[in-house]
């Protein structure tokens, strides 16, 4: 590919701020440059190409570089200009090589990419020549992905990018309805769940509202939510795990019932010297384990007798042979 | 139900010679066919595609197998598994049941049909196992229905011969289908017994697609015992949902009606149990789906199972229902753990080996 272009002073008054046709650039602030322009000038001339039919410039390459010579209220600069005779195909290759050739792109402009190049190639040739460009499998299972992120409302965008909702959330935030999209976005920037703790609670809502014939946003609007949500005391990590616990009590009510039934049951057995009894995972099967926690050889002797007791222990054995 | 007749038809450019790619083009006419020179690589490509455009099981494969026709049943770990031998001529299937692990497992989206079945005949000549008698029952339907594509392949007639020359060897051919008309000219000899899968009638509505009604089911079983075979059917899965206690109730009611249980060999339960990867991809195809939104945990092999409290619950009834009903049918569980088996029936197995052991004994009765 090769463009021709000349270096121009062009007034950034004749530049077209609004049009992001090239633009790739999401969720970047340009306060860096904003210093490093002020102090050392603009060391790469940002890329330009006549718009179409009018007298106004679209940036190709360095959409923060003339953002940031804006507040620097440099009223004019040094530009590349793009020679006629380019196509919007090569110039958008540009752009993103440009970008490409010195930082890693966040999932949205990963997004926006493919979402742009699919205006001048076919899925195929986007999926086996760029996806691996943009740091992406090649496989139609990641274009499908792009495309959901691309679709995203921009509130999600800057959550994505900003990181406080994860990218494969992202991805299956895409696929609900528009509602439940969006009450989830909400639930996510309301309190701290890591990626695969927003998975989890995305799973957890999708069952609830299948099993239930509900909507996800009326189950995120249930009394319990709103009543964790709406707590002054715990911090963000803190509301989230009870949002979580409150979901799964839900979702999993004969599961949860259960912990508690084996929980009120324990504390009847004989616990001391750190011994504690540990239901089979899962509750599957019929497999019971004895944790012994301890931190000098003494202390196992009181954990013996604890075991011992244990083994003769009325209530356990019924339980052993009935369940709690 | 209509039998299945591919929209598109692939032929692996080693099969295109072979006495089955033949047989299946002659009856399939009209309906394109495209040969292609490496199975391998389509399949390669075809991964790439989009999932919805290439499992749409309108699509027919036929190419030769590289691997072994006959292999152990993959059971699964930490629970007891029964020594079932699984041949498979094909894999996939035309049917679409919203609970089928083949969705997850497979990765081939095609309907595929090994054609160069002379190789599979030769290997299970040279068997040692089948020879002295340890193997006893074979099934093709781990990896696909085994009648459903039975019109074009003629498969039981096919393989017929070599089962009839091993007395004592049995292959069961499990299907959802009431595609039979191909058994009962056949003279079997005993040597083939025909199984179907049974769930409640809300289930094979909601969940079965293009799989045939219930009551046709068993009709279909009535029709294969007239003609001297015996039958099995399989509750796996068996699914918790609103009404199930009623549903599989009456269908063992059905089957006590209907079929004469000397003439059952055996009859299997399994609660649903998937690989975690299964629900997500068959949610994506069966949006309307409810049936993993059941308390689905992670079982000791790996599997989503559902909590051992529910299944006790449906297995205890399951059990009950036929002892009362069916008294004297031979009944087993599918991949379960002791706390199921001796809650359910009041034994346990103490191994594999004393399972297939019993499974065994059923084909001597």
């Amino acid at each position: 590919m090769s463009i021709a272009t000349t270096v121009s002073t062009i007034s950034l008054a004749a530049v077209d701020l609004d049009s992001r046709a090239f633009v790739v650039t999401f969720g970047r602030s340009c306060e860096p440059l904003v210093r490093a322009i002020g102090q050392a000038g603009c060391i790469n001339p940002p890329v330009l190409a006549a718009a179409p039919g009018q007298s106004t410039y679209r940036i190709v390459c360095g959409f923060l570089r003339v953002q940031a010579l804006q507040q620097l209220g440099h009223t004019e600069f040094f530009a590349r200009v793009i020679q006629p005779g380019a196509t919007e195909a090569e110039m958008l290759a540009w752009a993103l090589h440009d970008n490409l050739g010195h930082r890693a792109f966040n999932p949205v402009e990963q997004a926006g990419a493919v979402g742009r190049l699919l205006h001048y190639l076919t899925e195929e040739q986007v999926v086996s020549l760029w996806l691996p460009l943009l740091g992406l499998q090649p496989a139609m299972k990641a274009l499908d992905s792009c495309l959901r992120i691309d679709g995203l409302e921009h509130e999600l965008k800057q959550a994505l990018a900003g990181g406080s909702i994860a990218a494969h959330s992202a991805t299956e935030l895409a696929l609900l309805p528009a509602g439940d999209r969006l009450a989830l976005y909400r639930l996510f920037i309301s309190v701290h769940l890591s990626a695969s703790k927003q998975a989890e609670v995305i799973e957890t809502c999708g069952d609830l509202a299948r099993r239930d014939n509900m909507a996800i946003g009326a189950i995120l609007q249930s009394e319990g939510i709103r009543e964790i949500l709406a707590a002054p005391n715990p911090n963000l990590s803190q509301k989230g795990e009870q949002v979580r616990t409150w979901l799964r009590r839900c979702r999993f009510p004969r599961l949860s019932r259960r912990e508690e039934q084996f929980a009120a049951f324990a504390k009847k057995l004989p616990h001391a010297g750190g011994v504690r009894l540990a239901p089979p995972p899962s509750f599957e099967g019929g497999i019971y384990r004895i944790e012994i926690a301890f931190s000098q050889q003494g202390s196992l002797a009181g954990a013996a007798r604890t075991v011992q007791a244990l083994s003769q222990d009325e209530l356990l054995r019924r339980m052993l042979e009935d369940g709690p | 139900m209509t039998s299945f007749t591919p929209e598109h038809i692939y032929v692996e450019k080693q099969a295109e010679d072979l006495p089955l790619t033949r047989q299946v083009l002659d009856r399939c006419p009209g309906v394109p066919v495209e040969t292609v020179p490496s199975a391998k690589e389509l399949i390669a490509a075809l991964q790439k595609q989009r999932e919805d455009a290439v499992r749409g099981k309108k699509k027919l494969l036929l190419c030769c197998s590289r691997g072994r026709f006959l292999d152990a049943c993959p059971g699964t770990q930490r629970y007891r598994c029964c020594g079932y031998m699984v041949l498979t001529p094909g894999a996939g299937c035309p049917l679409d049941c919203s609970y089928c692990v083949l969705q997850a497992y497979l990765n081939n989206p095609l309907i595929t049909l090994y054609a160069n079945l002379q190789d599979m005949l030769e290997e299970l000549e040279s068997v040692p196992e089948l020879r002295s008698g340890s193997i006893r029952r074979i099934g093709t339907g781990e990896f696909m229905d085994s009648m459903a594509l039975e019109h074009l392949t003629d498969f039981a007639s096919f393989a017929l011969p070599f089962f009839r020359s091993r007395p004592g060897l049995v292959l069961e051919l499990k299907t959802k289908t009431v595609q039979i008309e191909p058994l009962l000219k056949l003279d079997h000899g005993g040597s083939y017994i025909i199984s179907w899968s049974l769930n409640t009638a809300g289930i094979v509505a909601a969940e079965e697609h293009g799989a045939a009604g219930l009551a046709e089911r068993i009709a279909a079983a009535k029709k294969v015992i007239e003609k001297g075979y015996r039958v099995g059917f399989h509750f796996d899965p068996m699914i918790y949902h609103e009404g199930w206690e009623q549903g599989y109730r009456a269908v063992v009611e059905m089957l006590a009606e209907n079929i004469p249980p000397e003439s059952i060999a055996w009859v299997s339960i399994g609660a649903l149990r998937f690989m975690p990867q299964l629900k997500g991809i068959a949610q994506r195809r069966f949006p309307c789906t409810r049936i993993y939104t059941g308390e689905f945990l992670s079982g000791m092999d790996g599997k989503m199972r559902y909590l051992q409290e529910i299944r006790l619950e449906m297995f205890k009834k399951m059990a009950g229902w036929f002892k009362a009903l069916l008294p004297g049918v031979f009944v087993y569980f599918c991949m379960e753990n002791e706390l199921s088996w001796n809650t359910s029936f009041g034994s346990f197995p103490t191994s594999n080996a004393a399972l297939k052991d019993l499974l065994d004994q059923q084909l001597r009765q």
